[in-house]
């Protein structure tokens, strides 16, 4: 069972997770994976196990792995005593787990990743690209004849192709309307219902409507909508597009309707706010990963009140 | 059904047939709740049916009961090692002031998912699992494990590749 393909995959795992990992490594390890679809079969389920190990909140994990693993020594103590010389425990050790806040990995083209409502992380592919995924996101990334290939099917990614190696194929970035062509680029990708909203923060991008309507270029500083018919221009970024890779929403004058939506997606229930009230301005930087805070500061700036009917629904509404 | 195969059912009748009463003592004498032992008798012989390994041993033993107490064994282990980490997670949910906020269902899906994680690092040793923990779960670098460990960095990068491999090759068979 231990093929000389598997042996070669953790091989490089090992490289690609060491502290002096290089550009160098990186590219030799794109074309192994691209040389032989053993290759890639293989490597597909060390993407899988970083998911396991991804899958559990690490904290929880943590606390009760450790636990157990102190439980389990006295067990085992008793156990061996009644029976006799065993040695089929195997490993053992005693587990220590800790969270990192926003987790790096290092991640291949050949995996899916589903963020949880308030679950962040931040990923580095292998050919080098900088992937963000926001909370509630769902991205599948992939490499193909036609090149590399990220498509979003929900939430919001901040990509970078900054530090990317060059001289690959060309990478997509598609949701259900339409592709982005990053043309050297930072920008934020947000797959909306009916729309995906695209701000572009460095050099531009290249908007394709799923429907194959005319292309549009976005600059730097500018954001636009792309939807299956036709893609378009919608004036300035406004607020940062990219805070939450810090923890953070930051906005400028958005509407509260708009802005609650926003922070819905960090927030387990639903999060709604009143027509009479969803017209109201919020600037300001508010910390996402706890909304009560953010929702108190909302309160303490407007003339609204926050209702929290259960656990799981809080309303917004006029106050007095 | 080959001929080998029936022939080797045949025998764990005649295993069951003439030791199970047997084994099913043995197991109460070492559980704490000795109605469980009913249960971990059948979980062995289910354990010898799923095994083509154990069930081409079975062949050609010579002292039955022996053998039977090492597949039991593992039950055993196994049966306590699950109890332990249910008791862990109760205790560590029962820790969490939110802990009320995790359906059930959630809770039922997440131990599972600590559970695989357990299952798929068994059988390393100690500073081979110790690393690939510290590296994928604690986010410590290589050189901060080899401090840890006291072991060189290339030392490290060998446990990685191995606990790496470990756990492929335990994904790979459950396929």
């Amino acid at each position: 069972m231990a093929d000389k393909t598997i042996t070669a995959a953790a091989q490089w795992y090992a490289r690609l997770c060491a502290d002096d990992v290089s550009a160098a490594d990186v590219a030799a390890h794109g074309r192994w994976l691209a040389a032989d679809p053993e290759h890639a079969r293989i490597w597909r389920q060390v993407e899988r196990l970083r998911g396991t190990l991804g899958s559990a909140p690490a904290r929880l994990a943590a606390d009760t792995l450790n636990r157990a693993d102190h439980h389990f020594a006295r067990r085992r103590a008793v156990l061996r005593s009644s029976l006799g010389a065993v040695a089929l425990l195997g490993g053992g050790g005693v587990l220590a787990w800790r969270v990192l806040p926003v987790e790096q990995m290092v991640a291949g083209y050949l995996a899916d990743y589903r963020m949880g409502t308030g679950e962040r992380r931040e990923l580095l592919l292998t050919d080098g690209t900088l992937l963000w995924l926001d909370s509630a996101s769902a991205v599948d990334v992939a490499v193909d004849a036609r090149g590399r290939h990220i498509t979003v099917h929900a939430g919001e990614v901040l990509i970078d192709t900054e530090h990317t190696t060059a001289g690959l194929p060309p990478l997509r970035v598609s949701t259900r309307h339409g592709t982005v062509r990053p043309l050297g680029t930072r920008f934020t990708v947000n797959r909306l219902d009916d729309l995906t909203r695209v701000a572009v923060l460095r050099h531009a991008v290249e908007l394709l409507p799923a429907d194959g309507g005319a292309a549009l270029v976005l600059k730097a500083g500018e954001q636009g909508v792309l939807q299956t018919a036709a893609a378009r221009h919608e004036g300035e970024i406004t607020g940062e597009p990219d805070a939450w890779t810090r923890g953070l929403l930051v906005v400028d004058g958005m509407r509260l309707a708009d802005f609650v939506a926003q922070l819905d997606r960090y927030r387990p229930g639903h999060l709604r706010c009143d027509e009479a009230v969803a017209q109201l301005r919020v600037s300001g930087a508010f910390p996402i990963d706890d909304t009560d805070r953010a929702l108190a500061a909302v309160e303490r700036a407007l003339p609204v009140r926050v209702s929290r009917f259960t656990r799981y629904y809080t309303r917004i509404t006029a106050r007095g | 059904m080959s001929s080998l195969e029936s022939l080797e059912h045949r025998e764990l009748g005649l295993l069951y047939r003439d030791h199970h009463g047997w084994l099913r003592s043995w197991l109460q004498r070492r559980l704490s709740v000795p109605a469980e032992a009913a249960d971990l008798t059948q979980d062995t012989f289910m354990r010898l049916l799923a095994s083509p390994a154990s069930m081409a041993q079975l062949q050609g033993v010579r002292q039955p009961r022996s053998f039977l107490a090492t597949v039991a064994q593992r039950t055993l282990v196994d049966h306590i090692r699950r109890q332990v980490l249910e008791r862990a997670w109760l205790e560590t949910l029962a820790q969490q002031p939110e802990a009320h906020a995790i359906s059930p269902e959630t809770q039922a899906i997440l131990l599972e998912t600590i559970r695989e994680i357990d299952a798929m690092l068994h059988g390393l040793g100690h500073k081979v699992r110790r690393a690939f923990l510290m590296s994928q779960l604690e986010g410590a670098s290589y050189a901060d494990i080899a401090v840890q460990l006291g072991v060189t960095v290339s030392s490290v990068k060998k446990y990685m590749a191995r606990a790496t491999e470990h756990c492929l090759v335990y994904a790979l068979e459950r396929q």
